[in-house]
């Protein structure tokens, strides 16, 4: 046995150098410590991703993407194609957990400052990536173009509008005209199937080897303790203790996604009625509640400015500060502590929490 | 005959069980995925397809017209003698819709360079059996023309 | 031969053979399928099955049903996390082994 694995490992070194790669990868060391188990949320993430780019595509074999067709191509995968309310269900809930868990990563390495020097950029791909993903899960339940999709269509391509200057035409790209209509659907059957899911996988390529060039940021608090104590920091190595870690990981995760889509199968809206009105209680999906629960609560004008333009305005700038945070919070940069910034991410992350129970409970 | 030393280390064997299990997981989830892709959306052929008798009469003797069945293409020649016969106009060597040559009476399919004669039995080319027959029969003030599966009973060619 | 008159020869051997590929593309059947005379279409009016008559636009209330929870469905999730829980028990097992092999220093002895 031993003289064929060895035989096995000569044959792929010299067509694949493969020995050159598993030295590489023998030497990764991931820290353990008590912040360890956020490392874990990465991996997670790219086993909803791969399950999407499966189901996905899966999908495409029946849905037919024009405004008259795709709510009953809809319908059909979920009641007459073999397992289709399955597919289309974990379709849909691993975009939710893709979504939930992107938001863990994102305020975890947020409130560990693990955007210091030299991880500048793996932050900089990663709020890329954040943002691609949210237009995924946006772009993604608009396509049974049903009600609700409808609407999200609308108020959605809205907002844009309200931006200065160019609002009207970011708002005009996005519907495809001045309204919403069949032009939209194929606009944003387009950006759900092509742009985004390439873009996030030529972001992606560069997240990852930035993270394996880096290797895992340590919490500041971490390492001074282990200065002061003198003592080194243990560590194990990826191969194989953190790919068994993050494969009973991934197993657990698949069991949940299954479980929500068997339990709680995605539901169908009803037909499009261009005529009615917004049905009461209208809300956006989860993710953009927060969103939807500020901009609820701005007053028509503020200060003579219209309140609409202000919350975008405010929001954007937020945004901004976040991306920037490497080169803004010079703090952490000389990796000192950094009791703002800690601040600043415990407050977004508690008006995130509080405004999404809020926009779902009330 | 006892071996002095096992074939299989424990922990590769240990190994061999993980990759096992997580295969069958694979396995298991495949199958759903699978079905899914194998969809058999039986297109239903209608029962039958009836044409007004004022369409056949504009069907002058040796010469043919198509006709809708279903999603099957359908040729209806009107003989010399003023028969009136059915066939579907899918060529059997690769499903192309043959003509009608009314100077050799054949049925041609271009694809291949395939022949039919006149009772649609495959007579030249590739084509390996004759064409589909419909039974064509007047009912009342209308043609009905019938797929031998579907409705009437199977007619054989000459 | 001398050299002159093989060159000539060699010269109008060559535009022989030009000349006759031209002629031989001029004069070929065209590229493009030979138009058939279009045959009349006539209308035909379909008697449907009465297995087809069903399939038609799929209600709100096929898709609720298709939604629903059956026992099988249940059956299979509890035979998927059954074997999750065997793969993540012999993974942790795995596990356990190669902690002591960590702790022995196997691993960092191949670095």
């Amino acid at each position: 046995m031993e003289e064929q694995k060895i035989q096995v490992k000569k044959a792929l070194d010299e067509r694949f150098m493969l020995g050159a790669l598993i030295d590489l990868a023998r030497k990764k060391l991931v820290p353990v410590h008590k912040h360890t188990i956020w490392y874990y949320m990465g991996a997670l993430l790219l086993i909803l991703f791969m399950i999407q780019m499966v189901t996905g595509p899966i999908l495409l074999f029946y849905y037919k993407p024009a405004a008259e067709t795709a709510y009953q191509s809809v319908a059909e995968i979920m009641v007459k194609v073999p397992y289709g309310w399955l597919l289309r269900s974990v379709h849909h809930w691993s975009s939710n957990l893709m979504i939930l868990i992107a938001f863990v990563h994102f305020f975890s390495t947020f409130l560990v400052k693990a955007y210091r020097r030299p991880r500048e950029f793996t932050w900089l791909t990663g709020m890329v990536m954040f943002l691609l993903v949210l237009f995924l899960g946006y772009t993604g339940y608009t396509l049974p173009f049903d009600e609700r999709a409808f609407f999200a269509l609308n108020v959605g391509t809205d907002m844009p509008g309200a931006i200065p200057v160019v609002g009207q035409y970011v708002l005009e790209f996005l519907r495809g005209g001045a309204q919403v209509g069949a032009h939209t659907l194929n606009r944003f059957f387009a950006l759900h199937v092509g742009v985004l899911p390439l873009a996030l996988l030529a972001v992606l390529a560069i997240h990852i080897i930035l993270v394996q060039m880096h290797g895992m940021s340590i919490p500041l608090s971490i390492e001074k303790k282990a200065k002061d104590e003198k003592k080194k920091i243990p560590a194990k190595p990826m191969f194989p203790h953190f790919v068994w870690h993050d494969a009973v990981n991934g197993l657990v995760l698949v069991g949940l996604l299954f479980t929500l889509a068997i339990c709680i199968p995605s539901e169908l809206g009803s037909v499009i009625d261009y005529l009615k009105p917004a049905p009461v209680g209208v809300k956006p999906d989860w993710f953009f509640l927060w969103v939807y629960q500020i901009l609820k609560w701005i007053p028509t004008y503020v200060l003579g400015i219209e309140g609409e333009i202000v919350g975008i305005t405010g929001l954007a700038m937020v945004a901004a500060v976040i991306f920037c945070a490497p080169f803004v919070d010079w703090k952490s940069q000389r990796n000192e502590r950094s009791p703002l910034f800690t601040a600043f991410a415990v407050v977004s992350l508690t008006v995130f929490l509080v405004c999404t129970a809020i926009g779902f409970f009330f | 005959m006892k071996l002095k030393e096992s074939l299989l280390s424990r922990r590769d064997f240990f190994t061999g069980l993980i990759y096992g299990s997580l295969g069958s997981i694979a396995a298991y989830l495949a199958y759903p995925v699978v079905r899914f892709l194998y969809y058999e959306k039986k297109q239903p052929l209608p029962k039958a397809v009836t044409i007004t008798l004022a369409d056949i009469e504009k069907v002058s003797p040796n010469s043919a017209v198509y006709f809708q069945y279903g999603y099957l293409p359908g040729i209806l020649v009107r003989t010399e003698s003023g028969e009136l016969k059915a066939f579907s106009a899918k060529c059997t060597h690769l499903d192309c819709n043959v003509n009608y040559k009314p100077d050799t009476k054949t049925f041609h399919c271009a694809c291949h360079d395939g022949y039919f004669d006149i009772s649609g039995k495959n007579i030249a080319g590739p084509p390996p059996s004759p064409l589909l027959a419909f039974t064509v029969k007047q009912e009342g003030d209308v043609m009905v023309i019938t797929h031998p599966e579907e409705g009437g009973e199977k007619v054989k060619t000459a | 031969m001398k050299h002159s008159m093989k060159r000539i020869l060699a010269c109008m051997l060559q535009a022989a053979c030009a000349a006759l590929l031209l002629i031989s593309f001029c004069a070929s059947p065209p590229a493009y399928a030979e138009e058939t005379a279009a045959m009349k279409i006539i209308p035909s009016r379909e008697i449907k099955n009465e297995e087809a008559a069903g399939a038609g636009i799929i209600s709100a209330e096929a898709v609720e049903k298709a939604r629903a929870i059956t026992p099988e469905r249940i059956y299979w999730l509890i035979g998927l996390w059954l074997l999750i829980i065997l793969a993540a028990v012999l993974i942790r097992w795995q596990l356990r082994d190669d902690d002591k092999l960590y702790r022995e220093g196997y691993y960092s002895r191949e670095l």
